[in-house]
Order: structure tokens, then C-alpha cells, then sequence
């Protein structure tokens, strides 16, 4: 080497420079969307109180509390339960246990997939035409719940498919070769084998619809209401319309309002993504393969 | 009496189909059931677009399709409706959004799959995971209160001041509302979105090429650069391309920051209009004006075309990388 460097020398050189400076645009990405995470945090945690989580808003919502939107937001989840989980396990087992792969099959899948792909917008409008207006359920919280189903649907299908197709195939054919059909094969031995993977997909899907607005927005959230719903067909405040609301809608909002409704709409969140991951951890150090 | 073991076997035998007999109906049920669980969302799909094109239909008779897409006047109550603005408003939001957020995600991605410790690993993934996870409005509120009054005060002043030749940082807009603005907040809300696609791309590549590069005597930054990252180049676009549909597609955060005026911007300090905007702010209002529910829900079915085309396109691209590793 005519340089006086040896050619190893070089190459780890070379190497140290390049992945130093991975580390660096990759601490530079993720730190700043952290930190502004944890700035959202800093900012609401004093607005939080026993009265801003238990109180109804006032004084054109710049006072008072929140806890319309978050029961809101509470009866929607729930109800974006009901209808996806059934439908979406079902399609999930139908996809990954019974299946042939063939070309109706393929059609079904392209289909699923390009509906994850449907921007939330677009949800709304077809809530909008087909369970306000069409079965007129009018703006309410059936209608909404309706429409962040099919927008939960994909996501449940796809986490569950891949729960059930993580359990080797093994217990399928020990099963199925003690005389079980296929049937009780699924029910008795892999659906129970994945239930933690399918439970976590069902919280993760869940998780994004409650944070949603843009498919409520015309199908059942309402920008101000004195008491709370009392029925599925009457509308409901939510947390993430409400967020929207008085963040552009009312002038003169208090700031520390807007980050503690922004707060307890993260913590929702949050809350949802620990109890997932804990159940993935403790299934991952029970399972039997 | 005591039966014949004849007859006995004969029970045994009829008692053996009966539970055969039903367990083979559960069975057939069950396959009927599931296919009809799984046919629905898809069904579902379809459905979708065939009411938007229903309901679309009305203005697409009465206008033609050229005029629709490349007009550039909005005015519902005279009866023109041009959707240029709003297209271009999507796609300069979300080409400067890719092109803060896509090269520095992909990067990211690498470093963390191929060099950070097991234990960086274990702390970032579901980090990312929970960054992704965060509602759109919450990074709306935070584009509303931070970043336009900085984008206002600070970025626009300087910008306009240092290249004032550049006519792509000048602009009328004073408000902070602006391309800028909006490209911000969703480069912040996809960079989690590409960094976990492109994570789960760069672990495609089987253990057994970063062995046999090392083997040989290559560097770990060798091997990421001349095997790994070949490897993976088209799944990573793929990556970018459903990060860009997943942009293209946002709504509330973008619409609380990017000003919403339908005029085709010429600076990224203009404001912009986005198709999605144009939908979520409109929609049941003024729906006395003819054609203009059908207008939206065309500039509606505009959208989701748009959208489709990145997925059908990230979709082939992904299945042809993965396909090939696997051969």
C-alpha cells in the first residue's frame, strides 16, 4: 500500500464513517419525533385533573372537562369491536385453515388488501351513503361504528391470518391424525394455540379506530352535545373529533386545554399498545413451540 | 334379552355414522361459514367503489373527464368544478413529505436491522411501533401550535430572505398556513410507518448472505452495501411508494395545517388545497348547489384511483423482491 495505510485499515475506516453515520441520521429521525411526543406529554400533563377527565365541557369548551368525548370514544371502540372481531377472526381462519389457493381465493386477498389501502376520508363518505343514509341510521354512534369496522377489518384479518399460520403445521397433522376434523382441529387446538397473536392484532386494529376522525366525521361525531348518548341510534362527541374541534374550530382556546385532551387521546392509545404487547410477551414465553 | 353380537356390531356401525354424519355437517358448515366471513370484506370493497362511481356518476355525464381533472376553477355555485388545485395541492404536500421523510426512514432502517445492538433493537422497535400508532389529530394539534407559528416566524422570513431569486420559497402567504407546513407533520407521522416496512424488507434477506460476504472477508459495511442492499433496493421503493399512498391518503393532520385555499401554489409557503381536505371539509354543506355532492364524492373516487395505483404498484413490487429471495 503505497499510502502507508494497510487495506484493512481502510475498510474499517470506511466502515466505522459509514455506520457512524447511519447512527446519527437515524438518532436524528427518531429522537426529534420523541421528543415531540414527549413535549405533547409535558405540555398537557397539568391539565389533567379529576375534573377535566369527569366534567362536560363550558363555556364554549374552554373550560370545564372532556368526558363526553372520552365515553364517546369509549362506546365507539366497543362497537367497532362487535361487528370486526367476529368478521374479521372468521375471515382470518377461513383465509389461513380453509382456503385453496386458487384464483377466487387470490381475488379475496387483493380485495382485503387494497381495502387497508382506502384512505379514512373515503370510509367516511361511504359510512356517510350507506349506513346514515341508506339504512338510515342516521348520524349515530351504529353508524360510526359501522364504518371504522371495515376500516378495522383488514388489519384484524391480516394479524390473525398470521397468528393462525404461525402455529406449526405439526399440531395440525397430530390432529388431524387422532381422528379430529378439521373443524375441531381449528377450534380445539390452533385457535386457542394463537389466541394471544389474534388478541393482539384485535388491539392493535381497535387502537386506530379509536383514534380516528375522518371516517366519523359525517357518520356519528358531534361537535357539541349537553348529555350523554343514550341509545346506539343518538350521536356521540369523541376524542379525536373533539381534539380536532378545538384545535381549529374555537377561537381563543386555551393551549393547555388542546394538550390535555391531546394527552388523554395518546394515553388511550398507549394503554391499548402495552396491554398488547404484554400479552405478546407472556404468550411468547408460554407457547408450546 | 341379550342382543345377537351381531346386532350389536350393527349399533356400533349405525351410532359411528351418525357422528360421522354430523361431524361432516359441522365440517361443511364451518368451511361455509368462513368462506362467507371472509367473501364479505372483500365484497366490501367492491361495493365501495361501485357507490362511489354511482354517485359520482351525474357530474362525470354532464362534464368531461379533461375538464374535471384539468381545470383550475374551483366555483361550485357557477357551476365549475376543477379539481387541478386540489390535485396538485396533494401532490406537493406529499412529494415534499417523501422527500423529507423517505431517504432518512430507509436509512434508518438499515442501521437498525443491520448494525444496532439486540438491545437498541428490543428498546426502538416498539417505539416505532407506537409512534405509528398515534392519531393523526394529535400531530395536527401539535402542527397547529408549533410548527406553523415557526414555519411563520422563522423558516418563511429566512428562507425568503437568503434566496429571494427562488421563486419556490417566495410567496404572498404570510399565515405560516402552508405546502411547508403540511409536508412537515406528515413527514413526522410517515417516518415511522417506512421505518417499520422497510425494517421487515431488510430482514428478508437470509442469514446465509451476511455469513458467506463475511466469510470472504468482507467488512459488516461492505456486506450491508454490496450484498444487502441490492438485495433489498426494490423492496425498500416498494416501501416508499405504500409510505406514499399512506401520505397521499392522510387527512386531518394535513387539513389543519396547509391553509386549504384551491389555488395551484408555486412556493411550498403557498397554501394548497388537498383532495382529501376538499372532502372532509365540504362534505354537507351547500348541498343545495347541483353536482356538488357528486363533484365531491368524484373527487372522492379520484383519491381512492390515485391511491389504489400505489398500492397495486407496491404490492407487485414486493411480491417480485420477496419471490426472488426465496428462489
Amino acid at each position: 500500500m503505497s499510502s502507508g495505510r494497510t487495506n484493512s485499515e481502510t475498510k474499517r475506516i470506511t466502515q466505522q464513517v459509514g455506520f457512524g453515520l447511519l447512527g446519527f441520521i437515524a438518532t436524528l429521525t427518531v429522537l426529534p419525533i420523541i421528543v415531540v411526543v414527549g413535549y405533547m406529554i409535558q405540555k398537557g400533563a397539568p391539565a389533567i385533573s379529576w375534573e377535566f377527565i369527569s366534567g362536560f365541557p363550558a363555556d364554549g369548551m374552554r373550560a370545564g372537562g372532556i368526558l363526553p368525548a372520552i365515553l364517546g370514544t369509549l362506546y365507539l371502540t366497543l362497537g367497532t369491536a362487535v361487528f370486526s372481531v367476529p368478521l374479521g377472526i372468521g375471515a382470518a381462519i377461513y383465509l389461513a385453515e380453509y382456503a385453496p389457493e386458487n384464483g377466487w381465493t387470490r381475488a379475496i386477498r387483493v380485495a382485503i388488501t387494497n381495502l387497508a389501502g382506502i384512505p379514512s376520508v373515503v370510509y367516511g363518505l361511504f359510512g356517510l351513503g350507506i349506513f346514515v343514509l341508506f339504512l338510515k341510521l342516521g348520524t349515530s354512534i351504529l353508524a360510526a361504528s359501522l364504518t371504522l369496522s371495515i376500516m378495522t377489518l383488514p388489519v384484524i384479518i391480516s394479524t390473525s391470518e398470521e397468528a393462525l399460520r404461525a402455529v406449526p403445521n405439526s399440531f395440525r397433522v397430530v390432529s388431524t391424525s387422532l381422528g379430529a376434523t378439521r373443524w375441531q382441529t381449528v377450534r380445539r387446538i390452533i385457535l386457542p394455540q394463537s389466541l394471544p397473536g389474534i388478541i393482539t392484532g384485535v388491539i392493535l386494529g381497535l387502537e386506530r379506530a379509536a383514534g380516528e376522525t375522518a371516517p366519523i366525521l359525517f357518520t356519528g361525531a358531534a361537535f357539541f352535545l349537553p348529555n350523554l348518548p343514550g341509545s346506539p341510534l343518538d350521536a356521540t362527541m369523541a376524542l379525536p373529533y373533539h381534539l380536532f374541534v378545538i384545535s381549529t374550530q374555537v377561537p381563543g382556546m386555551p393551549v393547555q386545554i388542546q394538550y390535555g385532551t391531546a394527552l388523554v387521546l395518546l394515553s388511550f392509545v398507549l394503554v391499548m399498545n402495552i396491554i398488547a404487547s404484554v400479552i405478546r410477551s407472556r404468550a411468547r414465553a408460554r407457547r408450546l413451540w | 334379552m341379550v342382543k345377537s353380537p351381531e346386532k350389536v356390531e350393527d349399533d356400533h356401525a349405525r351410532e359411528a355414522g351418525k357422528v360421522l354424519a354430523s361431524r361432516q355437517r359441522a365440517e361443511r358448515r364451518a368451511s361455509f361459514e368462513f368462506r362467507a366471513l371472509s367473501t364479505l370484506p372483500a365484497a366490501l370493497f367492491v361495493v365501495i367503489l361501485i357507490v362511489l362511481l354511482v354517485r359520482a356518476w351525474p357530474i362525470l355525464q354532464q362534464k368531461s373527464l379533461v375538464g374535471l381533472l384539468l381545470g383550475d376553477v374551483w366555483r361550485p355555485s357557477e357551476g365549475q368544478f376543477g379539481f387541478l388545485p386540489f390535485i396538485a395541492g396533494s401532490l406537493w404536500v406529499t412529494v415534499l413529505a417523501m422527500i423529507f421523510a423517505a431517504p432518512v426512514s430507509i436509512l434508518c432502517a438499515i442501521f437498525l436491522s443491520e448494525y444496532a445492538r439486540p438491545t437498541t433493537k428490543a428498546l426502538i422497535k416498539p417505539l416505532i411501533d407506537i409512534l405509528a400508532a398515534i392519531p393523526s389529530v394529535v400531530y395536527g394539534l401539535w402542527g397547529v401550535l408549533v410548527i406553523v407559528p415557526w414555519v411563520q416566524q422563522s423558516v418563511g422570513p429566512a428562507l425568503g430572505r437568503w434566496f429571494p431569486f427562488l421563486p419556490l420559497f417566495n410567496s404572498s402567504n404570510p399565515t405560516g398556513y402552508s405546502i411547508l407546513s403540511g409536508a412537515l407533520v406528515l413527514a413526522v407521522m410517515v417516518v415511522p410507518f417506512i421505518i417499520a416496512i422497510s425494517y421487515e424488507v431488510m430482514r428478508t434477506v437470509p442469514r446465509g448472505y451476511h455469513e458467506a460476504s463475511l466469510a470472504v472477508g468482507a467488512t459488516r459495511w461492505q456486506t450491508v452495501r454490496y450484498v444487502v442492499f441490492p438485495r433489498v433496493a426494490g423492496g425498500l421503493i416498494a416501501g416508499v411508494v405504500l409510505g406514499t399512498s399512506r401520505a397521499f391518503g392522510e387527512t386531518m393532520a394535513v387539513l389543519m395545517v396547509v391553509g386549504n385555499n384551491p389555488i395551484i401554489p408555486h412556493s411550498i409557503f403557498d397554501a394548497a388545497y388537498p383532495l382529501t381536505a376538499l372532502i372532509a371539509n365540504n362534505y354537507g354543506e351547500m348541498m343545495s348547489i347541483p353536482l356538488y355532492d357528486s363533484a365531491l364524492l368524484a373527487s372522492a373516487l379520484l383519491l381512492m384511483l390515485i391511491v389504489l395505483l400505489f398500492n397495486v404498484f407496491a404490492a407487485l413490487a414486493l411480491r417480485r423482491a420477496t419471490a426472488r429471495e426465496q428462489a
